[in-house]
């Protein structure tokens, strides 16, 4: 570094400045990385903090920042110092990380360069949650296919949760509402995290043999956070998974979700809709009946009125038809009337031939005889003539 | 579970509606059909007034706890 490169006595005036004097951007920057690379303090020191804004580029480096309650230190873990267990690095995790700070002199950054990192305290278990849902979620634990489906009938609920909390009153009010008379199997548990999970499971195992319970239901309210490392268990988990009987979370509130939630066949974001999901609403479905029998009856009403009507359309066409018929009769007598009218004048016209005929006849037989009489006579005369003479 | 029961049953009397809708049945046969969709309608009302209303409690606390 310049020994008086830069540096300004008190009051000087800015116009008669010798430019050689002051700094450029990078001698500044270089400086600065000199200064932090020659620091003991800035260098393989202990740094703690919660990962955020975590990012693991193409490249392989990891980035992340480091904060606490007030301020956030931008690290970078290059890949060629990364060990195994890196992958683990969350976001939201504690960490110890051994490194030096650094400057990025293009961009006037100083950084953390990370050599070693290590999760702790919440860290560690969350790490831990971390490797385990991961496990269940390649088991397909938390698989859509595999959900049951609620019954939206059920003929008897089980209810898991704890004796005299808010839980229990949130369910009772709205089997209250929505249905009075629904049957509930409430079995009592404890979440306080010495036999918890033991409590929780046995009351399901309980519940699923009791036959007519159609769907479960896990509830807690809201509550210290070592009070759902139950809803974490493993046991459970898979004590949940294996449940014949379809089951809804409603564990805490709607920021809280836990294994429990992810493996159940319905996840509630609190013990309400837990309850809302699972119980009928006897009115709604009631209600729901009513536009199906007036729809019934209107549709058989008019059915026979249609039926009515096409009778009364028949019944005029059969009077219609019988018209037909009645002039269609009397056409037909008419018909035969002169048909029979006609033979009869045909007959007497025959007749009046044959008389026509046999008058010639007779007139005939008449003349010959007229002439034959005459030639008789005419001999007679010939003959009395010839005996006179 | 009551489901399948159910809500079989309000398909069937929504297939019956249909049917009258459509007018071409016989007069009884419209007769035993709305027969059996009221007789159906019945049966969903008695399903919804089922519930005994029953509350059984069992604990599963640990002693001590």
């Amino acid at each position: 570094m310049s020994s008086c490169l830069g540096i300004t006595p008190i009051g000087q005036d800015l116009v008669n400045i010798d430019l050689n004097d002051v700094y450029s951007v990078t001698e500044l920057s270089q400086d600065i990385k000199q200064l932090f690379s020659s620091t003991p303090h800035f260098n393989d020191i202990l740094l703690k903090g919660e990962i955020s804004n975590f990012i693991k580029a193409a490249s392989g480096h990891i980035y992340f920042s480091l904060k606490d309650k007030n301020c956030v230190i931008a690290c970078a873990f290059f890949r060629h110092l990364q060990t195994e267990g890196c992958g683990d690095l969350i976001n939201g995790i504690q960490v110890v990380a051994m490194g030096s700070v650094v400057v990025y002199e293009p961009r006037g950054q100083y950084q953390f360069s990370i050599k070693k990192v290590t999760p702790i305290g919440d860290g560690i278990s969350s790490l831990k949650l971390k490797r385990l849902r991961d496990n269940l979620e390649a088991e397909g634990l938390f698989s859509l296919e595999i959900k049951k489906p609620i019954p939206i009938l059920p003929r008897k609920i089980g209810i898991i949760t704890s004796k005299d909390s808010a839980a229990i009153k949130d369910i009772l009010t709205v089997v209250d509402a929505r249905c009075p008379k629904m049957d509930l199997v409430l079995a009592y548990v404890t979440f306080q995290e010495n036999g918890a999970t033991h409590s929780i499971i046995n009351a399901l195992s309980s519940l699923t043999k009791i036959k007519d319970i159609d769907t479960i239901i896990l509830v807690r309210g809201g509550g210290p956070s070592e009070d759902f490392m139950a809803f974490n268990d493993e046991e459970l988990v898979r004590a949940i998974a294996l449940s014949i009987k379809p089951l809804i979370t409603g564990i805490g509130h709607e920021k809280d979700t836990c294994l429990a939630d992810l493996v159940s066949d319905f996840r509630a974001s609190t013990p309400s809709t837990a309850a809302k999901a699972a119980i009928p609403d006897i009115h709604e479905l009631r209600n729901g009946l009513l536009p199906l029998k007036h729809g019934l009856d209107r549709s058989y009403k008019s059915y026979l009125l249609a039926v009515d009507a096409r009778e009364k359309e028949a019944q005029a066409k059969r009077v219609e038809l019988q018209k037909l018929r009645n002039n269609l009769n009397y056409l037909n007598t008419n018909l035969d009337r002169s048909y029979e009218a006609y033979h009869l004048r045909l007959k007497i016209r025959e007749k009046d031939e044959e008389i026509k005929q046999a008058e010639s006849k007779q007139d005939l037989i008449r003349h010959n005889a007229m002439i034959l009489a005459l030639i008789a006579l005419l001999v007679l005369i010939i003959i009395i003539l010839l005996f006179r003479g | 579970m009551n489901d399948n029961k159910y809500f079989g049953n309000i398909h069937r009397i929504e297939e019956i509606i249909s049917q009258l809708d459509e007018g071409e049945l016989t007069l009884e046969e419209a007769k035993k059909l709305f027969e059996t969709a009221k007789r159906l309608i019945d049966e969903c009302e008695a399903i919804l007034n089922s519930y005994p209303g029953t509350v059984e409690e069992i604990s599963f606390v640990p002693t001590g706890t």
